[in-house]
């Protein structure tokens, strides 16, 4: 996916809510876009989704072709408020909508539902009313139906909002598996556990990219402090079992 | 000073509690699965009928787009202060919503429509529109959701300053988060389990997310004596850990 | 789930039972609705939805007391009153069984497959049918953010200690939300494959359709007839 001096206003507003912005995301790569609040995050997902028109400049794919040309479905955009994309009633039924619109036979239909909620662990919720669900439940349910679509690009918009460790566990294997499969990945959102699942990192502010990023932190870094901090400097590629065993030696009793 | 509340039954989960009452100043954690039942539990906190007589309690929702009912940002503060149908207040309220916008970083907003700004916007005018209000009690249903990092320290500065006078119940799922700034509080799932979020994060908190939670709970399963909750601040966990190592002269400098 | 198994009954069969049911209604006697009012409330009870039974019996009862304050002197109680009362909860309650066992989704995706067969694939027919979809998703949701609106403006008045009369002031953020919910709907639904071109697949017609539709025709035809003197 190219991006090519993209602008986009918002009517009313003096400065462009994004741009001008370049921006080339190559198949299969997998980009996390963070930036302070207001910042054009969620401007980008709706132009890249193709729901917003550019003001200026031009979006294409690797064959040359216009984001308007692009079929349907192509772009995949979980968003973030998740219950802001359900239509069905039940799970079932709002997981079926993108198969719905996007295959030729019912037996697809129903086979892709079905798949996405295996994958999601979802079969016992099926039937249940959306609205019954908890919020890290519906962001799951969000998740499974773009997964069902079956999507060449997929924008996660803050994909970890209200997700309990089980949901964010199957919410990592999910984009492992992605990744796995070649889809091309774009995560929106604030949490640096990111940065370590993406192949790079790109920070937005006031809409265009940020020259300076700034510190920030990484997961694996306060590892590093701990490790270093504990057992001198050339210790910092132990693992947590080697680390364990140097400070309490034994077997676990659990 | 704790306040009773008494009964809560929190019908779409399937659980209630009796005789539940919450503590004093300070903030409480609460923690859970997904599906458990805690925004409810908040909802019903504030439902007529079930808080204490007297009890000033505001709750901030997972969702803050439907706390935020008025045409702008500098209404949405000051409608409850609004007496009359010429809607005049105190001038000590606008100058304390003025102070508390620009605390909250959206004082060149004040004219903005509150469904006009970015999802973190949103959510920190939830938060300000109630700070506003200085309820006694804060129920806060996933407050971090939608902050960037910067706001994210402003919100635990704010935890600090409100926990002096007020009893703020906080539910996330960032245990890091969680444990740095609660010492007590629930873990709900069928019900409420009251103790120390050290040892609601050993007994619940599974497959940890980072090296450092990995390590711990490691530690923790081999009966080393660290505290549960100390991996969640770098310098007590690396503290605790060097006090081990010296008793046991395993190492021979501590940097 | 007819998302998962294949559903007996055709979509279009459930909407056009629907609809003439509605119609069956207005011929039928008041008699024939008294047991085909049983008949519903049986199949209510026995699904084990007494919730649904009660609400629908007491909306029936409200609606009962104001068409008896509201009732035409010197015209029979029974034929005005009553019988649209009578005729009002069953259809209430059958639209209730209707929305509780068929899917609102199959049932918009055979209208637009059906539209379009015949209209060839006409973008006016996919932005009706989206709108149904979104009527849909916002009725319940409504209902729920007036009921979390006022709690809120409750909590917050009592906490500023102000009774500043507001009784439609749940009305903007209601709109506002269902405006916005509309925007972020139609935007999902355009990245999740919807067209307004697209035409969505649809099971192909039964046996049991045939009969169903027969049954419909049979019933309607004999109560504009009058027959076995059901009038």
């Amino acid at each position: 996916m190219i991006l090519d001096r993209v602008v986009v206003s918002y009517p009313a507003q003096l400065h462009p809510a994004l741009g001008p912005l370049d921006l080339t995301i190559r198949e299969g790569e997998c980009v996390f876009i963070t930036g302070p609040n207001g910042s054009g995050k969620t401007t980008l997902a709706r132009v890249l989704s193709g729901v917003m028109q550019l003001t200026s400049g031009r979006i294409t794919n690797g064959a040359g072709e216009d984001i308007a040309d692009w079929a349907p479905g192509y772009v995949g955009w979980v968003q973030q408020n998740p219950i802001g994309q359900m239509v069905g009633t039940t799970v079932a039924e709002d997981i079926s909508l993108g198969p719905r619109w996007l295959s030729s036979t019912l037996d697809q239909v129903r086979r892709k539902t079905s798949a996405a909620l295996t994958e999601f662990r979802l079969e016992s919720k099926g039937n249940q009313s959306i609205h019954a669900l908890s919020g890290g439940w519906q962001h799951q349910v969000a998740l499974a139906a773009v997964w069902a679509q079956d999507p060449g690009i997929i924008i996660l918009d803050e994909p970890d909002t209200m997700l309990d460790r089980h949901g964010l566990g199957r919410l990592m294997r999910w984009i492992q598996h992605l990744r796995q499969r070649g889809s091309t990945l774009l995560i929106l959102g604030h949490n640096p556990r990111w940065m370590v699942v993406a192949d790079r990192t790109a920070v937005l502010d006031h809409g265009v990219w940020a020259h300076d990023p700034g510190p920030i932190p990484i997961p694996d870094q306060e590892w590093v402090s701990f490790v270093d901090g504990v057992f001198g400097d050339n210790t910092r590629n132990l693992s947590v079992c080697e680390v364990s065993e140097r400070i309490w030696p034994g077997q676990s009793a659990r | 000073m704790a306040w009773p509340v008494g009964t809560i039954k929190v019908p779409l989960a399937g659980w209630q509690v009796t005789d539940w009452s919450l503590p004093g100043p300070g903030i409480w954690g609460l923690a859970g699965p997904n599906g458990s039942g805690k925004s409810q539990f908040f909802s019903q906190l504030v439902a007529w009928g079930n808080k204490p007589q007297g009890l000033r309690v505001g709750l901030v929702m997972q969702n803050p787009r439907l706390q935020l009912t008025e045409a702008t940002v500098w209404d949405q503060m000051t409608w409850p202060f609004q007496r009359g149908w010429s809607g005049r207040m105190k001038p000590a309220v606008a100058t304390r919503a003025e102070q508390i916008l620009a605390e909250w970083h959206l004082e060149n907003y004040r004219t903005s429509a509150p469904w006009e700004l970015s999802g973190g916007m949103q959510r920190r005018l939830a938060l300000a529109s109630m700070e506003i209000l200085a309820p006694e009690v804060y129920l806060l249903d996933e407050p971090l959701e939608g902050l960037d990092l910067e706001h994210r320290v402003l919100l635990d500065t704010k935890l600090d300053q409100w926990s002096k006078t007020a009893s703020v119940l906080v539910s996330s799922h960032v245990w890091q988060w969680l444990l740095v700034h609660t010492e007590w509080g629930w873990w709900c799932d069928q019900g409420l389990t009251w103790g120390r979020m050290g040892e609601i994060w050993y007994q619940h908190g599974l497959s940890p997310e980072l090296p450092l939670e990995a390590l711990w709970r490691r530690l923790l399963d081999k009966g080393a004596p660290v505290t549960p909750e100390a991996w969640a601040n770098l310098e007590r966990a690396r503290n605790e850990v060097i006090c081990i190592c010296q008793n046991s002269h395993q190492i021979p400098s501590i940097p | 789930m007819p998302e998962l198994t294949p559903d007996p009954v055709h979509p279009l069969t459930r909407v056009l039972s629907l609809g003439a049911g509605v119609i069956a209604l207005y011929l039928a006697s008041p008699w024939w609705l008294f047991g085909w009012a049983l008949l519903i409330g049986g199949v209510f009870t026995r699904r084990g939805n007494w919730r649904g039974f009660t609400r629908a019996l007491l909306g029936g009862a409200v609606f009962g007391g104001l068409q008896a304050l509201n009732h035409r002197p010197g015209v029979p109680y029974w034929d005005t009153a009553l019988m649209t009362t009578i005729r009002f909860t069953l259809m209430i309650m059958g639209i209730a069984l209707i929305y509780g066992r068929g899917s609102w989704l199959s049932m918009f995706s055979a209208i637009e497959h059906g539209l379009k067969k015949i209209l060839g694939r006409n973008k006016a027919v996919g932005y009706g049918v989206l709108t149904m979809l979104l009527g849909m998703a916002f009725l319940p949701r409504m209902v729920e953010d007036v009921r979390r609106i006022r709690k809120d403006q409750a909590m917050r008045q009592s906490l500023a200690g102000t009774h500043r009369f507001r009784p439609l002031s749940f009305l903007r953020p209601v709109l506002v939300e269902g405006f916005l919910r509309s925007d972020d709907l139609a935007e999902a639904l355009w990245s999740r494959g919807w067209r307004p071109t697209a035409l969505p697949p649809t099971s192909s017609a039964g046996g049991l359709d045939g009969m169903i539709v027969f049954a419909w025709v049979m019933v309607i035809g004999l109560e504009v007839h009058g027959w076995p003197m059901w009038h």
